[in-house]
């Protein structure tokens, strides 16, 4: 029983998360995925990289993505903001993942990643397809934002106000979406104010917005604008795509995962254990299931080792709503 | 707090173990109280904590008992854990009865313990004897309303065991008053099991 629902688990995760995956390569243009689904929310570059190693094993051809992804997306990508994603990853997983890509970025020449490179997923950076990523999509808001403002906390902090249209957020909230530091998510967002990037409350705390229909009028790209001009330009913030909290989902699925291979190990722990390690893992994550509105089973209404139902059902809702979302 | 029955304080007390087991720890106790009757099987009740008389140590190729505070860390973090994924309080496991050390343990305490291998938690559970002297003294402490008379009574014991319980139990307490109060509660329980009383 035990094994017949750990095995589910682990068939659930992997098979979501590289569908998943999948979806926001092909939203990147990648040149190997042209055939398949498309992500059409904002895709989060770091998560994506980690997830797309955490789960080679499953799906091989998502090491060429990041290797070709480091060729041409690695300036994109921003070195302080994948140490932070990967913490939230399972440690192994989450820091060899790291290591495998700053050792393709570094070996396709970009130095800022030497620093983290190290032994990782064995390959070779792919020196086929195109020379520079595809940014017409609209899933690539952020990646457009860096490449026009650089890579920082201010291009990332108005990703994220972009992608929750027009609400109001607390710099708390923005750096637990982005990743960076409460001071930095403060700083970033209080000069985009002054600047009137943004809007900031007059009460304190502070709580920021970024003016959507204004900003869409500007970034909505091509591909929308040519399929409906006039409803482009007029339902704004309609317009831009959604903000997902992938480093937590993406960490979470690379975390249940691992579990599984726990699970099935030789040396795998007893069911109390690995159960205490699924509740863990609901726990650890629940912050996030909330910020997206994912209605998620509460651990604490399943007893002892009752936790692996709960972390199947979660794995399930977790799967059915990222396919409905991506 | 949930009531516990015995199958499911075996399952908290694997589920300490397995604990134990994955921080390469091992811990050895001594149970006594509601716990230890219920998993013994020698009454069926339930109870809502496990009480750690003891830890004990291997010295020499025996066990020896020694007071139970304090519980070592990694026996620590695993109660812990166990309650949370089981709902239960933290204490549910617990040295209160521990303070018995200041006035010693029941006659032949040591060798009176049955053990029993929970993965890395070796818990040991008071024999009969020394449950029925743990729980005579407790009775007179809190009367014969209390669940530990009513324990007493389901534990049947002889004559006999009564008598050497009594014993131990008197040495607990040199007042005269107190020597009164086992005898009165001795002969509650002989009421309680249809028994004569025995000419004073």
């Amino acid at each position: 029983m035990f094994e017949t629902r750990s095995d589910e688990i682990a068939h659930l995760a992997s098979e979501c998360a590289v569908r998943t995956c999948w979806a926001q390569w092909v939203a990147l243009g990648s040149p190997a995925a042209a055939n398949r689904a498309r992500a059409s929310a904002i895709v989060d570059p770091e998560a994506l990289v980690l997830l797309s190693l955490c789960v080679h094993e499953h799906e091989r051809r998502l090491v060429d993505l990041v290797s070709w992804w480091a060729r041409v997306g690695s300036p994109l990508t921003s070195v302080q903001r994948i140490q932070s994603v990967a913490a939230r990853f399972p440690e192994d997983a989450g820091q060899r993942a790291l290591a495998s890509f700053a050792g393709y970025a570094a070996e396709a020449g970009d130095r800022r990643w030497s620093r983290h490179a190290g032994a990782g997923i064995a390959t070779t950076v792919r020196r086929k397809g195109q020379d520079e990523p595809d940014l017409s999509k609209s899933a690539t808001l952020w990646l457009r934002l860096r490449a026009g403002f650089g890579v920082g906390t201010k291009a990332d902090t108005l990703a994220f106000l972009l992608g929750i249209g027009g609400a109001w957020a607390s710099t708390r909230r923005i750096a637990f979406a982005t990743g960076y530091s409460t001071v930095a998510a403060r700083s970033a967002a209080s000069e985009m104010a002054l600047a009137r990037f943004i809007r900031e409350t007059s009460e304190r705390p502070a709580q920021y917005s970024a003016p959507a229909e204004a900003w869409a009028a500007v970034l909505v790209p091509s591909e929308a604008a040519s399929l409906a001009p006039s409803s482009a330009a007029s339902s704004g913030a309609a317009s831009l795509p959604a903000w997902r909290f992938w480093s937590e989902i993406f960490a979470f699925l690379a975390s249940v995962i691992d579990w599984s291979e726990q699970a099935r190990s030789a040396s795998a722990p007893g069911p109390h254990v690995l159960a205490s390690r699924a509740r863990d893992l609901m726990e650890k994550h629940a912050r996030g299931f909330d910020a997206d509105g994912i209605h998620v089973p509460r651990p604490e209404s399943y007893r002892g080792l009752g936790a692996v139902d709960a972390l199947l059902e979660t794995t399930r809702v977790l799967c059915g709503w990222i396919d409905e979302q991506v | 707090m949930d009531n516990l029955d015995s199958s499911a304080l075996e399952e908290l007390l694997a589920a300490v173990g397995e604990h134990l087991e994955a921080a390469g720890e091992a811990v050895s106790i001594v149970v006594v109280g509601g716990g230890a009757l219920a998993v013994m099987g020698w009454i069926d009740r339930t109870t809502d904590d496990v009480d750690v008389i003891a830890l004990a140590r291997e010295q020499e190729g025996r066990r020896v008992l020694i007071p139970p505070e304090p519980l070592p860390e990694p026996l620590l973090d695993a109660v812990e854990r166990v309650a949370r994924d089981y709902g239960l309080r933290s204490d549910w496991l617990n040295t209160a009865v521990g303070l018995q050390w200041l006035t010693g343990l029941p006659h032949r305490f040591t060798e009176d313990v049955e053990w029993r291998r929970f993965g890395s938690l070796n818990v040991g559970f008071a024999g009969r004897a020394s449950i029925i002297a743990l729980k005579l003294f407790a009775t007179v402490d809190q009367g014969s309303e209390s669940v530990h008379f009513q324990d007493l009574v389901g534990l049947e014991p002889t004559d006999v065991e009564l008598d050497d319980a009594a014993a131990w139990v008197s040495r607990q307490d040199r007042t005269e008053h107190f020597a009164r109060f086992v005898e009165e509660e001795v002969a509650n329980v002989r009421d309680a099991l249809g028994r004569d009383r025995p000419p004073r």
